[in-house]
């Protein structure tokens, strides 16, 4: 298995623990007698070797067994431990040391020799536990021996995050000069300029893609609790439930992992609380009595997807139909909706479809609040059920936030943005290419908006020809054109999360301030999807 | 009611009006105010200050009669409470100031007019306080969550 992409995290937690066992130990020098110090030392050999045992790093494993053996012994013992124990565990520390080094340097550890230190820590455990030793500690180090500890300051830093979201946009802000700077290197006969420019850039890009780079971590980091969730839940509601994570090791933004925590226990809870029922009724079913939840993290172009599929009792389209009706939405209305659109009801507030309100959840409970988090970070929510065997609820998220490449859109003097991963292509357009708001488009007839009405501006009669930016808004076949004046550029982009008031403005993801200051709105497309083809009326 | 501070005097249509000078965090002169989705009046639109985006609020509409139109270099002064800020554009008059030891004996009274928290005597006029808070809640709860409903008639025939 290979473990490479979490030995930064070994390493950091590793020297977290060797800075424990360090003071520990001289902790302990000067007062033998403290118990809670050898098994405070304890703890941090036995992390370590956990550790080692997940990386496969066998030999610092077994030897740090060994260390970990020996404070054991110590904690049982009546006496206080010897100064031949302490100089062996300095002594062992340093070995120990000297491995995490060359983990770090990707050096070998087979030809270090751990024997005699090993046979030491062995021969004085058994003596231990018989007699106690006679044999004289060994010399103290010395400046002359071979094993004096050295300084030597780690290759890993711990960094607030704090730090990494302000180099980003610092690098967001170098971005939006480039991009200013590049407009007017184009117009210039300087060759000089041009090429500053261009190096510029190339070093400014750089930059991104490393604090990008270092920002990302794997999606595990946000499933390591999920077991104790899943356990404490199915044991509330005395069910049996089983936890599969596939995909640990997708990588995501810090950022958007950090807005994912709360959007990915709520659709588990719901899964486990009224998406798995309870033993007997499985049986009944021919299930196993045991429920499956599986979260799964998979890469899709440049997202990711996070999905939670649980093997339970599903959502019928049916019940939500009525549930909605009841709950005053035009009956023709919901009638005329796909179960797949009517699936994405229970994204509205207060629809739930279970008959208990527990203290956990209810179908659709929060729901919305997924939603909304989801489509906040310029993701997207889909809902797939059929009833009897199950629910899945799949996150499609970008994989890194802030920066991302834009495409600039003029209509009238306004100018917004929309990622250039949902458009598919932009077309130049006559007047009478279009009839009856829509268009031809690769054979068949394509939907069109005014980017202008849907976003409320007042808006005269535009010159034509005009430009119809034809976007993927997701969920199927929801490819829709918006019809703008003009497409200014393509830039990467740092965006903002919308601050207050203006988060969840309809229509806008986050927003962009342009090197003259200009702020640009980016459109989030999944709205402009549920606006084109309907939704968003029905909703 | 915390009128003891030094105040921001602007006019609209006639009416005196100051802001808490503590409030103020900056004023701006702009030529344009950009598009906001999901603006209603009396929000003109957004500007940026600092590079953060502030709402701008028209305080012809909100105090005066019509609207300010910006055809060239307009004032905003731009007002904070905690997390609340807001832009209020005043058009292009010149600002003034009335000192703290000019309030020593002015007579205040506390308003129930809306975004009016107090209104203080003074030797020849009346200044009313604006309630920037109340100002910024009641304005940013106009804009729209949901879209706008289409108010006008779509260019694509």
């Amino acid at each position: 298995m290979d473990n490479s992409q979490y030995k930064a995290l070994f390493l950091h937690e590793t020297y977290d623990r060797l800075s424990g066992i360090e003071k520990g130990l001289l902790a302990l020098e000067n007062d033998p007698w403290n118990r809670a110090v050898v098994d405070a030392l304890f703890r941090h050999y036995h992390s370590i070797k956990g550790m080692c045992a997940s990386m496969g790093y066998n030999t610092m494993k077994e030897f740090t067994h060994a260390q970990e053996g020996l404070l054991d012994m110590m904690r049982t013992m009546k006496d206080k431990p010897t100064e031949q124990m302490l100089s062996l565990l300095f002594e062992s520390f340093d070995m120990l040391k000297e491995m995490v080094h060359r983990i770090e340097d990707d050096r070998p550890l087979d030809d270090l020799d751990t024997r005699q230190l090993m046979e030491e820590i062995g021969r004085i455990s058994s003596a231990e536990k018989t007699v106690p030793s006679s044999k004289p500690a060994p010399e103290p180090p010395t400046l002359h021996g071979a094993r004096v500890p050295g300084i030597r300051l780690s290759k890993i830093m711990k960094v607030e995050s704090g730090v990494f979201d302000n180099l980003l946009r610092i690098t967001g802000d170098l971005l939006s000069v480039l991009s200013g700077l590049r407009a007017i290197a184009s117009e210039s006969g300087s060759i000089e300029f041009k090429e500053g420019v261009h190096g510029l850039g190339k070093s400014v890009e750089e930059l991104h893609a490393n604090i990008l780079s270092a920002r990302m971590l794997p999606f595990t980091s946000v499933t390591e609790n999920l077991p104790r969730i899943v356990r404490d839940i199915a044991r509330q509601g005395r069910k049996e439930v089983r936890l599969r994570v596939e995909g640990g090791d997708v990588t995501l933004d810090r950022a958007i992992l950090e807005c994912m925590t709360d959007p990915l226990v709520h659709v588990i809870k719901n899964a486990v609380d009224h998406g798995i029922e309870d033993p007997d009724e499985r049986k009944k079913m021919g299930k196993p009595s045991c429920g499956t939840i599986t979260v799964r993290a998979y890469e899709r172009r440049d997202n990711a997807v996070i999905e939670v599929t649980d093997d339970g009792r599903g959502i019928d389209p049916g019940r939500l139909r009525e549930k909605a009706v009841a709950m005053g939405m035009d009956r023709a209305r919901i009638e005329s909706m796909s179960d797949r659109e009517v699936l994405m009801l229970v994204c509205m507030p207060a629809l739930t479809l279970s008959s208990s309100v527990t203290d956990v959840s209810g179908r659709g409970v929060g729901m919305d609040a997924v939603k909304d988090m989801v489509e906040g970070m310029g993701g997207r929510l889909e809902i797939r059920s059929s009833p009897g065997k199950g629910t899945s609820i799949v996150m499609e998220l970008p994989r890194t936030a802030m920066i991302i490449k834009v495409l600039l859109v003029a209509v009238d003097a306004e100018v917004f943005s929309i990622p250039v991963s949902r458009v598919e292509k932009v077309v130049e357009v006559e007047r009478d290419d279009i009839s009856d708001g829509e268009m031809d488009y690769e054979g068949r007839r394509l939907y069109l908006k005014e980017l202008g009405e849907v976003m409320g501006m007042e808006v005269s009669e535009r010159p034509w020809p005009r430009k119809v930016v034809v976007v993927n808004g997701g969920g199927g076949p929801k490819t829709f054109g918006i019809l703008v004046d003009d497409v200014i550029d393509e830039m990467d982009a740092y965006i903002r999360p919308l601050p207050q008031p203006f988060t969840r403005l309809w229509g806008t993801a986050g927003l962009t301030v342009m090197s003259d200051g200009r702020p640009v709105f980016l459109l989030d497309t999944s709205q402009l999807a549920a606006r084109v083809f309907g939704r968003q009326k029905t909703a | 009611m915390p009128t003891s501070g030094d105040k921001l005097l602007f006019d609209i249509d006639g009416r005196r009006l100051a802001l808490e000078l503590a409030s103020v965090e900056g004023v701006a002169e702009v030529d344009r105010v950009f598009f906001l989705p999901g603006g209603r009046q009396p929000v003109m639109g957004v500007i940026t200050h600092r590079s953060e985006p502030v709402m701008v609020v028209d305080m012809k509409r909100v105090f005066g009669k019509g609207r300010y139109r910006i055809e060239g270099p307009s004032t905003v002064i731009i007002v904070r409470d905690g997390e609340k800020v807001v832009g209020l554009c005043v058009g292009t008059q010149k600002l003034s100031f009335l000192w703290k030891k000019e309030l020593t004996d002015v007579k205040v009274t506390p308003s129930t007019d809306k975004y009016i928290s107090a209104t203080m005597a003074l030797n020849d006029s009346t200044v009313e306080v604006v309630d920037c808070g109340t100002l910024y809640d009641e304005t940013t709860s106009l804009l729209s969550k949901e879209g706008q409903d289409v108010k006008h008639p779509p260019c694509i025939k």
